[in-house]
């Protein structure tokens, strides 16, 4: 059984985009699309969405209230938010209303997939640079259960080899082609990915995981 | 004639006996003591400091006395039998003439000042009294004048009626109208501009001038408020009966055209147990609308600043953010339906660009909570306040304590935005300029008012010095305390070298 979407974005492109990219899952399909938060809950009972991936600020209803009231007529079906902000306040917000996923749009196309997935088996999602609330970093539900290395992309394992190595943010930076800053935001991903806040925890990491030094 | 002796009168013809031994003798006696007496009377002329001269009636000198003689530096013998000329100034003749003329028995008794020239060359001021001495039919027999060198008196005058027109022309020259109060209250001197502004505002009642009573001037006039015209009522007599030195006050005395604004001062002196209250009043009219004009100035200043922010956070949320997403969901599709093998070779670039586009929308969003916080405009003031308490300690490990009296209300949108910036401000000031480590904010709804107050630990400074020192800072102070008194609200300031710095702001909920 696939799993069943409900889009809500006012804005054409994120819900064409988004469209597509689920589309392509073998598991998913979109069953509809909604513009704003009234007409989601118009199509509730039509559609019978079980995952809804809703954009938090729109006209007329926006969607934390939109969430309150789903999740009050529908409480089997999950939402996830899609964001513009990252405040702790903003995401508070969201979970009391009821939302088990907050996504930032930046990391909407990447992500919502999983986000799904994640949320369609009951776990909580936390996307890419929203800081986990703390109760839910003890129920560890946002951690796939696998290898901490394998959460890594290959770019993220590139660069913590070059961690690992002792080279500085400027010196890789200049051996992959990216500026320092994208180099700490890579640095930055992989270690809360890995949930360590430190170098030399990170690197005591990587040895543990057979990741060498070169020299 | 000898004492005891018996006046007889003899008959013609009857035999008188030749004068005694005694009568003799009595008679040498008397004219030695006339002789005496007419010595001392001498000596004690000749003693006189006064100058002393007679002269008859055809102006021949008959006497002068050796302090005559010194005084105009001629011998006694140069002067005696010669007629007499004043030693005067020529322009100074004809008057003396004049003033000579008028002795007469009726009026025997002349005084005239003469000016002359001294042996050093100096102008000095004689006093002369003249005396007539006439005869049976009131004929002038002689003149006798005695004079008082009275120099310094009359310089010692000059500088008075110097000093006193000096006072009177700078005190008429002033703007402000000034009187001067006796004890009870009665006017005794006005100056010009005192009397211009009763003529040019005849609605006033007319007890302003010399001679009537301020105290019943019914207290300032028209156009003032009771309070007012109470509160000086009782300054003013704080100051009359010796409470305190001075007493001043702004006050509104609008005509029926304008408005204007005036300042009072009222200051008692005493000289030798004789009491004055002198009572300025100073048109500030000009001052207050400039402070107006200033005030208005930074309140827009303060609201243009805030809709420009305004308007790049909105630029910024409405139209880069939705772009960057846009941005990133068309790299994932791409990503998503290119062949393994070009996935391979490029994947790691998506990812680059992923990161890229992270790190734009962070800058922006950066920027974006730099303009206008969207927790503020979506969850409201004491949700902001935590907002920015995280970001402060994050960044600079300031801690910020916040104690809020819940359920807090949403306010309006540009009370929550002034409140916010107030403690913006409040915040980057204890950081930067005090040195603090920590702070306290407590914010609460009571009685239709919201009081924000905000404490730091820094090192403080004395409020008294905060006109020139640090400008920066002070422009700051200014503009928190105008985001206040925008909304009718009061800004306070508390502080003391040491002991850190208080901010104590008050909003009414409603205009």
């Amino acid at each position: 059984m696939r799993i069943k979407i409900l889009l809500v974005d006012d804005h054409a492109v994120i819900r064409d985009g988004l469209r597509m990219i689920i589309g392509s899952e073998a598991d998913m399909v979109v069953a509809g699309e909604a513009s704003d938060g009234r007409d989601a809950l118009a199509c509730l009972e039509e559609l019978e969405p079980d995952v809804i991936v809703m954009d938090i600020a729109m006209p007329k209803l926006n969607g934390i209230e939109a969430t309150r009231l789903i999740r009050q007529r529908a409480p089997a079906i999950k939402v996830v938010i899609l964001s513009m902000h990252h405040t702790q306040e903003h995401l508070f917000q969201a979970l009391r209303a009821g939302a088990q996923g907050y996504l930032l749009k930046e990391s909407a196309g990447n992500e919502v997939v999983t986000a799904i997935r994640c949320v369609s088996t009951g776990k909580s999602y936390f996307g890419t640079g929203v800081e986990v609330p703390q109760e839910y970093l003890l129920a560890g539900d946002d951690l796939p259960p696998k290898s901490p290395l394998d959460t890594l992309s290959r770019r993220e394992r590139e660069i913590l080899q070059h961690v690992v190595e002792g080279k500085t943010s400027l010196e890789i930076s200049r051996l992959i082609g990216l500026s320092t800053k994208s180099v700490e935001t890579y640095r930055s991903r992989l270690m809360l990915k890995l949930r360590i806040n430190n170098i030399p925890t990170l690197v005591k990491f990587a040895l543990n995981h057979g990741i060498t030094t070169t020299d | 004639m000898h004492p005891g002796a018996e006046v007889r009168v003899v008959p013609e013809g009857v035999e008188v006996s030749p004068p005694e031994e005694d009568t003799v003798a009595a008679l040498r006696r008397e004219l030695a003591e006339l002789r005496q007496s007419e010595q001392r009377y001498r000596l004690l002329v000749e003693q006189q400091t006064e100058l002393i001269s007679r002269f008859a009636a055809d102006d021949t000198i008959t006497f002068v006395n050796d302090a005559f003689c010194r005084y105009f530096n001629k011998r006694r013998e140069e002067l005696v039998g010669q007629t007499w000329h004043p030693a005067a100034l020529p322009e100074d003749l004809p008057f003396i003439r004049e003033r000579l003329r008028i002795l007469s028995p009726a009026c025997p008794v002349v005084t005239i000042e003469i000016r002359n020239i001294s042996a050093t060359g100096e102008v000095r001021w004689v006093q002369f009294v003249n005396r007539g001495f006439f005869d049976g039919e009131e004929r002038l027999l002689e003149v006798q004048g005695v004079g008082r060198d009275i120099t310094e008196r009359k310089q010692a005058e000059l500088r008075i009626r110097l000093a006193e027109q000096f006072a009177r022309t700078t005190i008429d020259s002033l703007t402000a109208a000034i009187c001067v109060l006796e004890e009870d209250g009665t006017i005794i001197t006005v100056n010009e501009a005192w009397r211009g502004f009763f003529r040019e505002n005849p609605f006033v009642p007319n007890d302003g001038f010399v001679g009537g009573n301020y105290l019943t001037l019914s207290t300032l006039g028209h156009g003032v408020a009771a309070a007012e015209a109470a509160q000086f009522a009782a300054g003013l007599r704080g100051v009359m009966r010796g409470v305190r030195t001075t007493f001043r006050m702004e006050y509104a005395c609008h005509s029926p055209t304008e408005e204007r604004w005036f300042m009072v001062i009222a200051t008692r002196f005493t000289v030798e147990g004789l009491f004055r209250v002198v009572v300025t009043h100073e048109d500030i009219t000009a001052v207050k609308l400039a402070e107006d004009a200033l005030r208005r100035y930074s309140r827009r200043l303060v609201e243009a600043e805030e809709e420009a922010r305004k308007k790049l956070a909105m630029v910024l949320h409405d139209e880069i953010g939705p772009e960057l997403t846009d941005l990133g969901i068309i790299l994932a599709l791409i990503r998503q339906n290119l062949p393994p093998e070009e996935l391979e070779k490029l994947g790691d670039r998506f990812e680059d660009s992923g990161v890229l586009i992270e790190n734009i929308t962070r800058t922006v969003r950066g920027v974006m909570a730099e303009l206008r916080p969207p927790v503020l405009d979506d969850y409201g003031l004491p949700a902001a306040l935590r907002w920015q308490a995280e970001l402060m300690g994050k960044r600079t490990g300031f801690r910020v304590e916040l104690r809020v009296d819940e359920p807090f209300p949403r306010l309006t949108p540009d009370r929550e935005t002034a409140l916010f910036r107030i403690s913006q401000e409040a915040l980057t000031n204890s950081v930067k300029h005090a040195a603090a480590r920590h702070a306290t904010i407590s914010l609460r709804c009571r009685n239709g008012l919201v009081q924000l107050v905000i404490t730091d630990d820094g090192r403080g400074f004395a409020p008294s010095t905060t006109s020139f020192p640090r400008k920066k800072s002070t422009m700051g102070l200014t503009l928190m305390r105008e985001r206040a008194e925008a909304f009718g609200g009061r800004f306070q300031l508390a502080s003391e070298p040491g002991e850190g710095v208080t901010v104590t702001v008050e909003l009414p909920l409603e205009r």
